[in-house]
């Protein structure tokens, strides 16, 4: 599991740096002759993480569409709905979280694109909400060896109508691969506000969110593939 | 000039991942308690007091088994988390001939959420104890002194044992 996520890691810094060399190409020779019109309109795609993910981890299943609109040369109004079963297992307990969540916040396109190309290195803000049910498959009572009962204990139990309340700093990016079609790159940051916790446990994961850490944090990544349905071109 | 900006950024965000990669929690909470006896002189019981050659077995599913065998004045023993009582056999060496006794402890079992790494503990509610003779060789343990109701914790003694 550990060196999966390194690996992990490895992978997306991979990805990442591929994408800065191709973008570096574009710097350093613009020329303001003429005016080049930026794509208006409406951008809607799918998120590529938790399709891969259950492909390697039948741990995880979820689906997530992302959309944004963009509203001037920099800004853009971003959402994210989605759906995510995941099952935690850590050493004494084994828990399946369930349930939906939907982010919306604001895109900045902190990128100068070159002639009329429409990539965007970003940084944004989301505001997320997930309501879910917990369901502890498994626990072990973490006591003495010495009654040789470090044995599982089924329980079943699930803990309905939780929700959580969130906020995320993201930073992404986006290419354009083919005309109106891009593929991306994100990383969120995130921070619990408020959660309705279960009685006697706790939300250790929460839709949208992730892993929640001690200091109620946590983080996330997505690649998205996602269509641009363009509405109007203006020059700003 | 902008070039070095978008580095920045990529930088700024290479490094944010690798900060994000915490590192595994580790149980470092309390877990179940085990109970904490204390052993006193019976003469004079202010005065702490080890049990000569003492040693403490337990049965697990019809099997004696040796939990300890210690020599100071006070012992901590693992109570059952899947049964509402442990039973010990305590012996101590008087003469060089050993003196059995049997300690009953009864309660009730409850589960509480610690966290992630930990997961759950018992606590053990209203918490009785019984003494029995084994082998009909009188008590060694002249009297006991019940310290909690509950054995939530292991900052104190639970039961003090007079001897």
């Amino acid at each position: 599991m550990k060196t999966m996520h390194i690996l992990k890691y490895f992978i997306n810094t991979v990805f990442l740096l591929c994408f800065s060399i191709s973008f570096s190409q574009g710097i350093g020779s613009q020329k303001k002759d003429t005016i080049y019109k930026n794509k208006y309109g409406l951008r809607v795609g799918i998120d590529l993480y938790n399709p891969i993910y259950t492909l390697i981890d039948d741990d995880r299943k979820g689906l997530e569409l992302v959309g944004d609109y963009r509203i001037s040369k920099k800004f853009f109004v971003a959402a994210e709905l989605g759906y995510l079963e995941n099952t935690t297992d850590e050493d004494f307990i084994n828990f399946t979280t369930n349930g939906q969540y939907i982010k919306a916040g604001l895109d900045y396109n902190a990128y100068e694109n070159w002639l009329d190309m429409e990539n965007m290195i970003y940084v944004g803000f989301r505001y997320g909400y997930s309501n879910f049910s917990q369901t502890l498959n498994t626990f072990t009572v973490n006591n003495d060896y010495f009654f040789h009962s470090l044995e599982q204990i089924e329980n079943g139990q699930k803990f309905d109508n939780l929700n959580a309340h969130w906020a995320e700093f993201v930073l992404g990016i986006k290419a354009e691969i083919f005309n109106n079609l891009y593929l991306g790159f994100s990383f969120s940051g995130k921070k619990m506000i408020s959660s309705k916790q279960p009685e006697n446990f706790k939300n250790l994961f929460v839709p949208g969110f992730n892993r929640v850490f001690l200091n109620n944090s946590g983080f996330g990544i997505n690649y998205t593939l996602s269509y641009l349905i363009p509405l109007y071109k203006k020059a700003k | 000039m902008k070039q070095n900006k978008i580095y920045l950024l990529i930088i700024i965000l290479i490094g944010t991942f690798l900060l994000s990669c915490e590192r595994d929690e580790i149980c470092i909470d309390e877990v179940t308690p085990h109970l904490t006896i204390r052993f006193y002189d019976n003469d004079d019981p202010e005065t702490k007091k080890s049990v000569n050659g003492l040693i403490v077995v337990s049965e697990i599913n019809g099997i004696l088994d040796t939990i300890k065998i210690s020599p100071k004045d006070s012992i901590s023993l693992p109570l059952n988390v899947y049964d509402t009582q442990t039973t010990y056999i305590l012996t101590k060496k008087i003469d060089e001939i050993s003196n059995e006794d049997k300690l009953i402890v009864t309660y009730e079992v409850e589960n509480v959420f610690v966290g992630r790494s930990c997961g759950y503990k018992s606590i053990f509610k209203n918490v009785d104890y019984t003494l029995e003779d084994v082998n009909n060789d009188d008590l060694w343990i002249k009297s006991k002194e019940q310290i909690t109701e509950h054995i939530e914790n292991e900052n104190n003694a639970h039961l003090k044992i007079f001897h």
